[in-house]
């Protein structure tokens, strides 16, 4: 199951025309650096929508979020298996 | 061209985190839900399907891994779907959350050979949303055909119904796989001793109509002639929506008064919410509520179209449910909100109470279109958890969420 974490992290990653592609993120004391981008999708409720990145790191999922009205960063959740 | 996405709720999710591929998996409304509402390829091939209870599920398949709904995620992909789709056709009719028909007829010189097509519109949506993410595809010269041919089309191909085979198709496929064929129409076709579109050809249009009625009779026999049936066509792209409905069933009874409240008015906002950015106003409300085995409903009928959330919980929870002597609690909420017509066809009362919430209106849906709905919201909802939009897999507010 995923884990709730909701956490605020930094993010490094490539910008292309359109696109943000996240390569590591530092959640607390350790940095993870992104394997695989496997799910992209953007959330609208209000007029600024919230940008949603699932990347696998260390060998697991993590959900992450972008929230461009304040230029904001968190770890939504952790999949943990058999949790 | 029909294209669908194969065990959409399920597979967005396994295409997010490969620990899941290849796994049972069983999709809940939320945490804590006992019913699945989607199901995996890997979960469908043990016999878990949409409807089976979670406990059913896991006698099933031991190893299935329940994950509740994602619904923005499904939105958000559907969007993207519809990107693909645009950027190919003119023509392009999204039918559900997972399914859409694209009009090749006008399009034959760009895309002459319609399988090769086929295969691309299968790839273009891997490159989009996943490598993980496989479709089928039927091609026919109806919309009835290809949904046909997609249906019993090995997971991730493409089939095409032409004039050589389709008797073949009409022989051996199951009315599970023919879209307007129900299962309470299976099994009264079965009585005639039909079990399969070709054996309509066996039965008179008399028998059809003593069986059936006007409407099924003609109903049956365009679909045993390979044409569409009406379904179709109430799908057209444009349509305005008849009605604006919101449901939600609780997690327990509702014994409280106050909570059987705040949730029709959280529902009753929504529909308004919706009505409103759709610039439609309804001459019809009507409130259901289920629990313990019973059921309640209510309706009203009005002269002056309902354009505000105020008007429509006044009407739904002050005239209809006051009236009712609760027999039972709660467990399945429904409000609608019907008959509904277009603000630019509908004369705007000059009454000042009317004009006065109208502005409050237009500044509360303002202010939640900018900042999200229920921003602003009721006193009712205060201090109560909220129950969010969600979309289903019929789609049924195609046009409000996907936009014309």
């Amino acid at each position: 199951m995923y884990q709730t974490i909701h956490e605020s992290i930094e993010v490094a990653g490539v910008f292309t025309p359109g696109k943000f592609s996240p390569t590591k993120f530092r959640w607390g004391k350790k940095t993870f650096a992104v394997e695989a981008i496997t799910l992209l999708s953007r959330e609208r409720d209000g007029l600024v929508p919230i940008h949603h990145y699932s990347v696998v790191a260390s060998g697991t999922v993590f959900r992450l979020s972008f929230h461009p009205d304040n230029l904001a960063w968190f770890l939504e959740e952790v999949w943990q298996e058999g949790a | 061209m029909h294209v669908d996405i194969n065990s959409y709720f399920a597979t967005l999710l396994q295409q997010e985190n490969p620990a899941l591929r290849g796994r049972p998996v069983g999709i809940l409304k939320d945490v804590g839900r006992t019913c699945v509402i989607a199901a995996s390829k890997e979960a469908k091939k043990l016999g878990v399907g949409t409807g089976t209870s979670a406990y059913e599920a896991k006698r099933l398949a031991p190893e299935i891994v329940f994950l509740p709904a994602e619904f923005a995620r499904y939105l958000d992909a559907t969007k993207r779907l519809k990107k693909i789709f645009s950027n190919l056709v003119p023509d392009y009719e999204i039918f559900s959350l997972d399914e859409a028909f694209l009009n090749l007829t006008d399009c034959t010189r760009l895309y002459p050979d319609a399988q090769e097509f086929g295969r691309h519109v299968q790839q273009l949506i891997k490159d989009d949303l996943g490598e993980f993410v496989t479709s089928n595809v039927g091609i026919s010269w109806n919309r009835f055909l290809a949904k046909m041919a997609g249906e019993i089309a090995p997971k991730g191909s493409v089939a095409e119904i032409t004039a050589e085979n389709i008797d073949h198709y009409f022989a051996t496929t199951e009315f599970k796989d023919v879209c307007g064929i129900g299962r309470r129409l299976e099994k009264r076709l079965a009585h005639l001793g039909v079990t399969r579109l070709y054996d309509l050809h066996f039965v008179t249009d008399e028998q059809l109509e003593t069986e059936f009625g006007p409407y099924w009779s003609k109903e049956l026999r365009k679909m045993s002639e390979g044409k569409e049936p009406s379904l179709f066509a109430h799908h057209a792209k444009n349509e305005q929506p008849k009605s604006v409905s919101r449901s939600i069933t609780g997690f327990s009874l509702a014994k409280d008064e106050a909570e059987i409240r705040a949730v029709m008015r959280n529902l009753i906002d929504e529909v308004m919410y919706k009505a409103r950015e759709m610039q439609l106003s309804g001459r019809w409300a009507a409130v259901s509520l289920s629990g313990e085995g019973q059921h309640w409903w209510s309706h009203q009928r009005v002269d002056m179209p309902i354009r505000h959330a105020q008007e429509l919980f006044d009407i739904l929870y002050h005239q209809l449910y006051s009236q009712w002597d609760r027999t039972f609690n709660v467990i399945r909420w429904r409000v609608v909100l019907s008959d509904l017509g277009s603000w630019e066809t509908t004369p705007e009362p000059w009454l000042p109470d009317w004009q006065r919430q109208e502005k409050l209106e237009q500044a509360a849906q303002e202010l939640n279109k900018r900042f999200g709905l229920f921003t602003v919201r009721s006193g009712v909802l205060l201090q109560r958890p909220l129950i969010r939009p969600e979309v289903t897999g019929y789609l049924g507010d195609r046009q409000y969420v996907l936009g014309p």
